[in-house]
């Protein structure tokens, strides 16, 4: 399976998911003027990849500056098919990696791992 | 004086109203990135606090984008979506004042009435819990993204968040929205 790669523009993240490493890396500002056209291709990519049932443990390594409410939507969705592959029991990890002088960012991420239950949601402030 | 001295009034009123930026005119993808970019390190810079800046900065791309999604005159083009905005950054007492204006169809005026006016009153938390149970239901047939702008505005704001719809004609009105900031 070939990975998933974006390069960062000024308002969406760098992305490159890999199914041969099983780490997935996602980083910059993410306020795409539309986010269902940004986020779709990364969703079938994703369900792909986990319909493969990785052995693996697999690990998200998410690091977002911002993002606006409609990416918001989408990492919630993002999570979702995380969080069903992991009931299925799938070994997935996220780490929502953000900076610590930065509340909003912290915050966003405990509304998200507040969710999780099958899914290892980790906080780690930078 | 720049644009020559037709314009010095204008200039002299917006000084006096505080104002940090005025903007109006077309309002593009790059458009929000510039600005989004502007506030950031403004507010960065003269108070140094970085929960600050990030709150400006989610506010501004709020206020932008929802122009760019609702405005009346908003076109698809291959280059991306384009629509006219009008955007005052101006000091407030308790911060900054983000008071972003567009042209809206009139049709859609019930509608944004509707959810502005569910947020009034509301406390931080029961606007967390909204939030939250709204991006799980996900967006209404009307809505050109998850539907979550205005709360996410709300939550950002140190007040009630305040609007004006005013009729134009039959067809269009101009709706305005302020967001204080901290």
């Amino acid at each position: 399976m070939q990975p998933f790669v974006c390069a960062p523009t000024r308002s969406t993240p760098e992305i490159r998911f890999d199914a041969t490493t099983n780490r997935h890396v996602m980083k910059g500002e993410c306020y795409p003027e539309n986010a269902a056209a940004f986020f779709g291709p990364l969703f079938v990519w994703v369900k792909n990849y986990l319909a493969q049932k990785p052995a693996a443990p697999v690990v998200f390594d998410l690091e977002l500056v911002y993002f606006n409410s409609s990416s918001s939507k989408a990492l919630l969705d993002l999570f979702e098919i995380l969080e069903k592959a992991a009931a299925a029991g799938t070994r997935i990890t996220v780490n929502w990696r953000y900076d610590k002088d930065n509340d909003i960012a912290g915050e966003c991420g405990e509304e998200f791992a507040e969710d999780a239950k099958a899914l290892s949601f980790k906080l780690m402030a930078l | 004086m720049t644009g020559g001295p037709r314009f010095d009034n204008c200039r002299q009123l917006l000084q006096e109203g505080g104002v940090v930026l005025y903007f109006r005119g077309p309002v593009t993808q790059e458009v929000v990135e510039g600005l989004g970019s502007m506030i950031r390190r403004k507010v960065d810079f003269e108070i140094a606090n970085r929960t600050r800046a990030a709150m400006a900065f989610a506010v501004l791309v709020e206020q932008l984008q929802n122009v760019l999604h609702y405005a009346a005159d908003a076109v698809d083009m291959e280059t991306g979506r384009m629509a006219s905005g009008e955007l005052i950054i101006h000091q407030d007492p308790d911060g900054f004042c983000l008071s972003c204006g567009n042209r809206i169809r009139t049709a859609l005026a019930p509608r944004i009435r509707e959810r502005l006016d569910a947020l009034a009153g509301l406390d931080k938390e029961t606007l967390k819990a909204l939030y939250k149970s709204a991006r799980q239901q996900g967006p209404d047939a009307g809505s050109r993204g998850a539907g979550l702008g205005f709360l996410e505005m709300a939550r950002r704001a140190v007040h009630p968040l305040r609007y004006a719809i005013e009729p134009i004609g039959d067809d269009l009105a101009w709706f305005s929205l302020d967001v204080v900031i901290a």
